[in-house]
């Protein structure tokens, strides 16, 4: 008995003292399971397609709900009925750089930057028989597509941004890099939308980028820079691309299952990878939160039959109480979850169009542009004769065909009209600001003045 | 055995305003700005409007929540045995209510411990001790849809139900009944911590010890929201987590002690310990189910699921001696080795030395000569210690995650940047201090100071966020603790009957931020920054220096002079740590009877009072009632008060707008005075209790939180509602306070 136990502890020591060499290395250097080194994420096809993946979901994230909400909030057809600051201060232009929506879009814009840059880093060295040229054309281009919507956003959102165009392994990467000029940033968007347009595949995918996503993109580009004649051309190639057209009635954009031909580019939903936005706009009384109410002007623009036509589909209406409440309802699959973020669409091809050629004095040109996408709405065909009164026809026509998206703040600011229409006249509040606690860890970045 | 019952409630209560007062507020804050006076929202229904304010109704939603809670402990052990082997069992049922409603808790708890020795030299044992806990929460602080929100947030002049008897629910707030009602939360744990031990005496004074031991954590948790409450929208949802922490630790020791002549003794101790801990937690979570009776995630149409898992590892070596001559000096000099896998593979040991050093002064003969001391004790010691918590397992690697998915198809993007260089969080410190009885023991002082420098902090730095990341996990700046700390006890009667005693106690420490390249905000709003110079847990804020008593407008520090409040005007207004703190207890004995009582005190720390800074919102906030607080705003020209005028125009910066009400009127002093516990108790003789063929018996009634003397407004000033956010502290949102609780319990030996 004593002898056994003896024995039994000293195995035991032994068994220690072995284990405890041994064990070292297998202690000290566990494996993640959940995660990849970063310098092995794309090696083969499956990781590059993976990656290329990941950059679409990055760029969905800014667009569920931050993105769309920096375009309508400011503007005057939605008001904020939440609590919290951050949406106030958007929806009163009273910003502050420590906006914390402003600091969440940011980050993730960039993120979405920094694996667009990964994938063009990477893919062109992967060898891999799966991975045929085509795709890895396809790869790179969406990377250069998707790094050109973002830095476009950054654009028109911010003015001049710092471009990264490597990716980020230390942070020390991108130090002394500080913001470029608006120019600057919109000619880095043209470049890698050119060279998308190049090696995108000629195809009809309307939640993944083609060569006409891009050309869609490039004109809605040529037309923030005023380059009509350009801005014409591209919206010409999307327009006359025979998949695409516009539907009848508006609301078949926005119905389930989505992906109508009048989509250039939606970002994807599903129950699984669920968007939320309407329980923004849903009164309480369906489930919502009821954070974003069309305000009563808008609601009788969008009703009124000479204006907003079938676009008062927009709209819907719920019993509160014995009281008729009036609510956005573009977004509306509560139990699917699946509404996607609207990107591009051919209505907004025509009206790029139709501005182009307004401003090129083509005003019949620009009229027929016009009235198609009113037509489609099943409004009166416009009157405006003159340049200035087609130029305030489309952009009141804007105002109502994207009431809800990502649009009417930043279509105002670019045309210089955000001081007559919404009295906004502090031109500095025309661009967003940089995250204040961006500023303090890093002195290369400068903040827009007024901030 | 031991068992008591108790009640609790809340001893204090938030103080929200009427109906009449708050359509009073509202018109008042429609005509602030710019409103026409014939379109008032509070004027008659039948001009259109929502009736006078004198008209409206005031609903209590708070009485609702809060309750007398009840809390039942029951306790037996038992523990026997040879000389040979010992043996210990106890097992105890304990069972709460939170004053807040629908939460509640219940544990079981069973022990068993095991020792034999099997020879003179060896010596083994065992001891298991498992534990069920099952818990039914509501989430508070931080959720719109939280019990206590929704109680406090709606406002007041609002019905709680809708005309056809439904709940009723405002903006983003559930209905607090709802809650009450349908929250079907329920978190079971199940906790085994065991352990089996061998022991053999090589020598009579050299041991060895090996333990190896198993600490098994399992929470499985199941949450049912049905279509009535705005959880469960649309048509009710449902998640179940499963999460296992698993630690392995096996540890050796070897002992040996030593008496040197009469007036050497040596002991010392060398050892080593492998840790190993894993994480693993799988998620599913279904929506849309058939109906409200039908709660599993199987009865749902989509179900999705997800699972994490991680892993860490500790392997250490120590050793320690300890030489004492004499019993009038000694000396501990300690060191150990400790390696970590969360860090850099060339950084993964850290080295930790420490030396103390003893000195009995009352034992030498001039200090005996004196006749003042019993006892006078010198102590000092100097020493370095590590720290590796706070940081996730993988903390130093670069990686890129999956689950960035896309049209169902799987994504993958980077989630941290590479830090090699990460290494362990280390502390040097030193000590002094002194032990001294005096006055036939009648008075025992004992004062200590010490003086911490903590570098290489592990904290989450911010990196520009152009380059696609927010943060990384470095080692980064210092801070330092200095403070003293004084204990004296009284016995105020050595030779009576009576055995009375009081101990003070008080404490002071300063901290601050020695090194820090540049700051680094947390918590929500950015509410706490960290500043070279500054302390930890100061609030940054803006620092509002009155309100016009003619405009009736909020004004604020201008901190760069520039003409303009911005953001850069934001700066540190106090913080969370107090000047002092301290305890006072006292205890009276006599023939069976105890008396006793302790008192908190805390002097000086602020508190950022969460629900004012909601609820005091000059009707920025549509959906959202006021605190009676909001009563004392600013009304007309001459009006001196710290609450500016209400309105909801931006420009004005009185509640929103650019300062985004984020004023330091918000800010309160937290000191306290708190009598924390307050007992009886009575011990019946051993000839009574003899008697009865008891052991021993003793009754005693208890209450806990009977006063509290702050200038706080808040429910209590003990509070931080961000447990578990990073670098803050003092941050009252909604949080249930600590229960006033009356006890009475029973403890007797068999």
């Amino acid at each position: 008995m004593k002898h056994t136990l003896y024995r039994l502890l000293f195995a035991t020591q032994v068994a220690a003292v072995s284990l405890s060499l041994s064990a070292c290395n297998d202690l000290l250097e566990p494996q993640p399971v959940q995660q990849l080194p970063a310098d092995q994420a794309i090696t083969d096809a499956g990781s590059a397609r993976a990656a290329t993946i990941g950059a679409y979901d990055r760029v969905q994230a800014y667009y569920q709900l931050n993105w769309p909400v920096l375009g309508f909030l400011p503007g005057e057809n939605v008001r904020f009925n939440g609590t919290l600051n951050q949406f106030l201060q958007i929806d009163q232009n009273q910003l502050s750089a420590d906006n914390v929506l402003i600091t969440e879009a940011w980050t993730q814009m960039y993120q979405a930057v920094n694996v667009a840059n990964n994938l063009l880093a990477a893919v062109p060295d992967v060898n891999d028989p799966l991975l045929p040229a085509a795709e890895k054309n396809q790869l790179l281009g969406e990377a250069h597509f998707l790094r050109a919507l973002v830095y476009f956003d950054l654009g028109r959102g911010w003015g001049g941004v710092p471009l990264i165009l490597t990716p980020t392994r230390t942070k020390e990467n991108g130090q002394g890099i500080g913001r470029s000029t608006q120019a600057q940033t919109y000619d880095q968007v043209l470049a890698d939308l050119t060279e998308a347009e190049t090696l995108l595949p000629d195809a009809t995918t309307r939640n993944r980028a083609v060569k006409t996503t891009a050309r869609a993109l490039r004109a809605r580009l040529h037309l923030y820079r005023q380059q009509y004649a350009e801005a014409e051309t591209y919206a010409t190639q999307v327009i006359s691309n025979a998949n695409y057209s516009l539907v009848t009635p508006y609301r078949s954009i926005s119905t389930a299952p989505f992906l109508s031909r009048e989509s250039v580019l939606e970002l994807t939903f599903s129950n699984s990878d669920a968007n939320t936005m309407w329980n923004n706009w849903f009164p309480s009384a369906l489930g919502g939160q009821f954070n974003f109410q069309p305000v009563p002007t808008a609601i009788a623009l969008l009703n009124d039959p000479a204006v907003g036509g079938n676009r008062s589909a927009l709209l819907a209406t719920t019993t509160i109480a014995g009281a008729n409440v009036t609510y956005g309802n573009l977004y509306s699959r509560s139990a699917q979850r699946d509404d996607p973020s609207y990107v591009l669409r051919l209505a907004e091809q025509y009206l790029i169009r139709a501005e182009a050629r307004a401003r090129q004095g083509k005003l019949t040109q620009a009229l027929a542009d016009l009235n198609a996408v009113r037509a489609r709405a099943g409004v009166p065909a416009s009157t405006a004769t003159t340049a200035d009164q087609l130029l305030l026809a489309i952009e009141n026509e804007r105002k109502v065909e994207f009431a809800f998206e990502a649009d009417r703040w930043f279509d105002l600011v670019r045309t210089g009209r955000a001081g007559t229409v919404l009295g906004v006249t502090d031109q500095r509040r025309w661009l967003f600001p940089l995250p204040f606690n961006d500023l303090v860890a890093d002195p290369a970045l400068e903040q827009n003045p007024g901030y | 055995m031991d068992t008591y019952q108790a009640v609790s409630n809340a001893p204090k209560q938030y103080k929200l305003v009427t109906g009449p007062e708050l359509a009073t507020l509202e018109n008042e804050r429609f005509l602030n700005d710019g409103g026409n006076p014939s379109l008032l929202p509070y004027r008659p229904v039948a001009d259109g409007g929502r009736g006078l304010p004198e008209e409206q109704q005031t609903y209590d939603r708070l009485s609702d929540v809060f309750r007398t809670a009840r809390t039942q402990s029951y306790e037996v052990s038992a523990a026997g045995g040879s000389d040979k082997t010992q043996f210990y069992i106890g097992a105890g049922y304990f069972d709460q209510e939170s004053i807040a409603r629908p939460s509640k808790f219940n544990r079981f708890s069973l022990r068993v411990n095991l020792d034999n020795s099997v020879t003179d030299k060896v010596r083994i044992g065992t001891s298991t001790a498992l534990t069920r806990t099952q818990r039914n929460v509501s989430s508070n602080d931080n959720n719109p849809v939280g019990v206590i929100n929704s109680a406090l947030f709606p406002r007041t002049n609002l019905p709680e139900y809708n005309p056809d008897g439904s709940y009723a629910k405002y903006g983003s707030f559930d209905n607090h009944q709802a809650l009450i009602d349908n929250l079907d939360n329920d978190a079971v744990g199940t906790r085994v911590i065991s352990n089996v031990y061998g022991e053999y005496r090589i020598q009579p004074n050299l041991t060895l010890r090996s333990s190896w031991s198993i600490d098994f954590n399992d929470m499985y948790e199941n949450n049912f929201n049905n279509t009535l409450i705005l959880a469960g929208q649309p048509r009710g949802t449902a998640s179940s987590f499963l999460s296992r922490d698993i630690t392995l630790l096996n540890e050796q020791t070897l002992n040996y002690s030593v008496n040197i002549g009469e007036n050497h003794f040596i002991q010392a101790l060398v050892g080593n310990t492998l840790q190993r801990n894993t994480f693993q937690r799988t998620t599913l979570a279904g929506q849309q189910f058939p109906g409200n009776d039908l709660p599993t995630i199987a009865s749902s149409a989509t179900q999705t699921g997800s699972s994490a898992r991680s892993q860490a590892g500790l392997v250490s070596f120590f050793g320690k001696a300890t030489y004492s001559f004499k019993e009038r000096y000694t000396a501990d000099v300690s060191v150990r080795a400790d390696a970590s896998s969360r860090f850099g593979a060339d950084n993964r040991w850290g080295y930790f030395p420490a030396v103390g050093l003893g000195w009995r002064l009352g034992e030498e003969h001039f200090i005996k000569d004196l006749n003042v001391f019993e006892e006078l004790k010198l102590r000092a010691s100097v020493g370095r210690t590590g720290n590796q918590a706070g940081i996730s397992d993988f903390a130093s690697l670069g990686l890129v995650q999956g689950g960035a998915n896309y049209l169902d198809l799987p994504g993958t993007t980077p989630l941290q940047l590479a830090n090699p260089n990460l290494s362990w969080e280390s502390t040097e410190q030193w000590n002094v201090g002194l032990d001294a009885a005096v006055l036939q023991n009648r008075v025992i002082l004992e004062l200590n100071y010490y003086d911490k420098y903590t570098s290489g902090l592990l904290l989450n730095v911010p990196v520009p966020r152009k380059i696609g990341f927010s943060s990384v996990v470095e080692n980064y700046g210092a801070v330092s603790n200095k403070g003293v700390e004084l204990q004296v006890t009284t016995n105020w009667l050595p030779k009576s009957a009576v055995q009375w005693s009081t101990t003070f106690n008080i404490a002071r420490n300063v901290n601050k931020v020695e090194k820090l390249a540049a700051p680094i905000t947390a918590g929500s709003r950015d509410i706490f920054r960290l500043e070279e110079g500054q302390s930890l847990y100061s609030f940054w804020l803006y620092k509002q220096t009155r309100v016009n008593p003619e405009s009736g407008d909020a004004e604020y520090e201008d901190v760069n002079s520039d003409g303009a409040i911005t953001v850069a005007d934001r700066q540190l207004v106090g913080t969370a740590w107090p000047d002092f703190f301290g305890g006072l207890t006292n205890s009276v004995n006599y023939k069976g009877f105890d008396l006793g009582f302790t008192l908190n005190f805390e002097r000086g720390a602020k508190i950022m009072n969460m629900n004012r800074f909601f609820l005091v919102h000059g009707g920025t906030q549509s959906n959202i009632g006021y605190l009676a607080n909001q009563l004392d705003r600013w009304q007309q020209p001459g009006d001196q008060t710290d609450i500016p005028r209400l309105t909801t125009n931006a420009a004005s910066n009185n509640y929103g707008g650019v300062v985004q009400n984020l004023s330091d009127r918000y800010l309160e002093d937290g000191s306290f005075l708190r009598l924390r516990t307050l007992s009886l108790g009575y011990s019946v003789p051993k000839e009574v209790v003899a008697k009865t063929r008891l052991n021993s018996l003793r009754l005693y009634v208890q209450a806990a939180n009977l006063f509290t003397i702050t200038p706080y407004s808040g429910l209590d000033p003990e509070v931080n509602s961000q447990g578990g956010v990073a670098n803050t502290k003092n941050f009252d949102w909604a949080t249930v306070p600590q229960p006033r609780t009356f006890q009475v319990g029973l403890t007797v030996g068999l």
